[in-house]
């Protein structure tokens, strides 16, 4: 059996990246296009390399630029961009996960690997999806032992 | 527990006329993700909805950029709503139904009560959830105390060919 009780497990793999000199206008027709609501920013140090520099969300471009009416055609993701990323290893649990997006108010987190590269970023959708099927089968767990009993007293 | 005993009470409104900016400024100062956008009717009438989202990538995304546009021009119409008295289930449905995460809260009449999202939604799933155990838990403690542990032999389990009517208090 293999319950997916990592980060590496239930995280997205296909992350939506850019990098800090992509325009931001470009950036925001990045997020519309994959439908996602942030962006990995990344720094690549080989095709297959990527390490995690910044993060950039759709509230960042309202609240950074719509808010101040500047010329978006100015900015780059790197100038809006949080730069203080927190990040989890594939291997830590579900529950590090929560904790951490719990301290530090974050909903969403990239996954890193081995040598820090990006591997995936988990949301707290995921983590949402992942108690609702647990959920499921507790449910499914319940049925089956009432029925068990059922059948199991039958003609005691 | 009904939707209304849930939603959020203080929606934060935007006029429809309203540049960009503001409404960004606005969802800055107010911690919000979302504004209602209302008609300069007196009292003035809730006609849409506006995310960060929908300043962020209707702006900026938009080829080509336009820099004349008013919330009343990115805002969704119409606001997705829920009455108070709806079940969580009517809710989530809701929001299922139209792919949002926020839903305008309102009385049978119409009258804005709040607005809901589903964040609301799942920290009141998961109160009942936690309620519900500490009910089983509870309940095994009362049976440690009350019940003497059973021993003899079993008796005639009574079966009844038709049930009567229960007495009612």
């Amino acid at each position: 059996m293999d319950i997916p009780l990592t980060a590496g497990q239930i995280c997205t793999r296909t992350v939506v990246h850019a990098d800090r000199g992509m325009m931001l206008d470009e950036a925001a027709r990045l997020m519309r296009t994959h439908h996602v609501g942030s962006l990995v920013v990344v720094e690549e140090r080989s095709p297959k390399e990527r390490i995690v520099v910044g993060m950039l969300t759709d509230r960042d471009i309202a609240t950074g630029v719509v808010a101040l009416d500047r010329d978006a055609h100015a900015f780059r993701v790197g100038d809006i961009m949080s730069t203080d990323v927190v990040t989890v290893r594939e291997q830590d649990s579900v529950l590090d996960v929560l904790a951490v997006m719990r301290h530090r108010k974050v909903r969403r987190l990239p996954v890193t690997g081995g040598r820090g590269e990006l591997i995936g970023l988990v949301a707290l959708d995921d983590v949402l999806a992942l108690v609702a099927e647990q959920m499921h089968a507790l449910a499914a767990a319940v049925g089956a032992a009432q029925h068990h009993e059922a059948s199991a007293t039958v003609g005691a | 527990m009904n939707i209304a005993s849930l939603c959020t009470r203080d929606v934060i409104g935007i006029r429809a006329d309203a540049p960009l900016h503001e409404a960004a400024t606005r969802m800055c100062d107010e911690h919000v993700g979302a504004l209602v956008v209302v008609t300069a009717d007196e009292p003035p009438q809730v006609v849409g909805m506006l995310t960060d989202r929908d300043l962020a990538l209707d702006v900026l995304g938009r080829t080509p950029l336009s820099t004349e546009l008013r919330a009343g021009d990115i805002a969704k119409y119409p606001p997705v709503a829920v009455e108070g008295s709806a079940s969580l289930q009517e809710a989530i449905a809701a929001m299922e139904k139209a792919g949002v995460r926020r839903l305008l809260v309102v009385e049978a009449d119409g009258g804005v009560i709040g607005l809901v999202s589903a964040d609301d939604l799942v920290c009141a799933l998961a109160e009942e959830l936690q309620g519900l155990a500490r009910a089983l838990r509870r309940n095994i403690q009362q049976e440690k105390t009350q019940r003497a542990v059973f021993s003899g032999p079993g008796g005639t389990r009574p079966v009844f060919p038709s049930y009567g009517t229960a007495a009612m208090q």
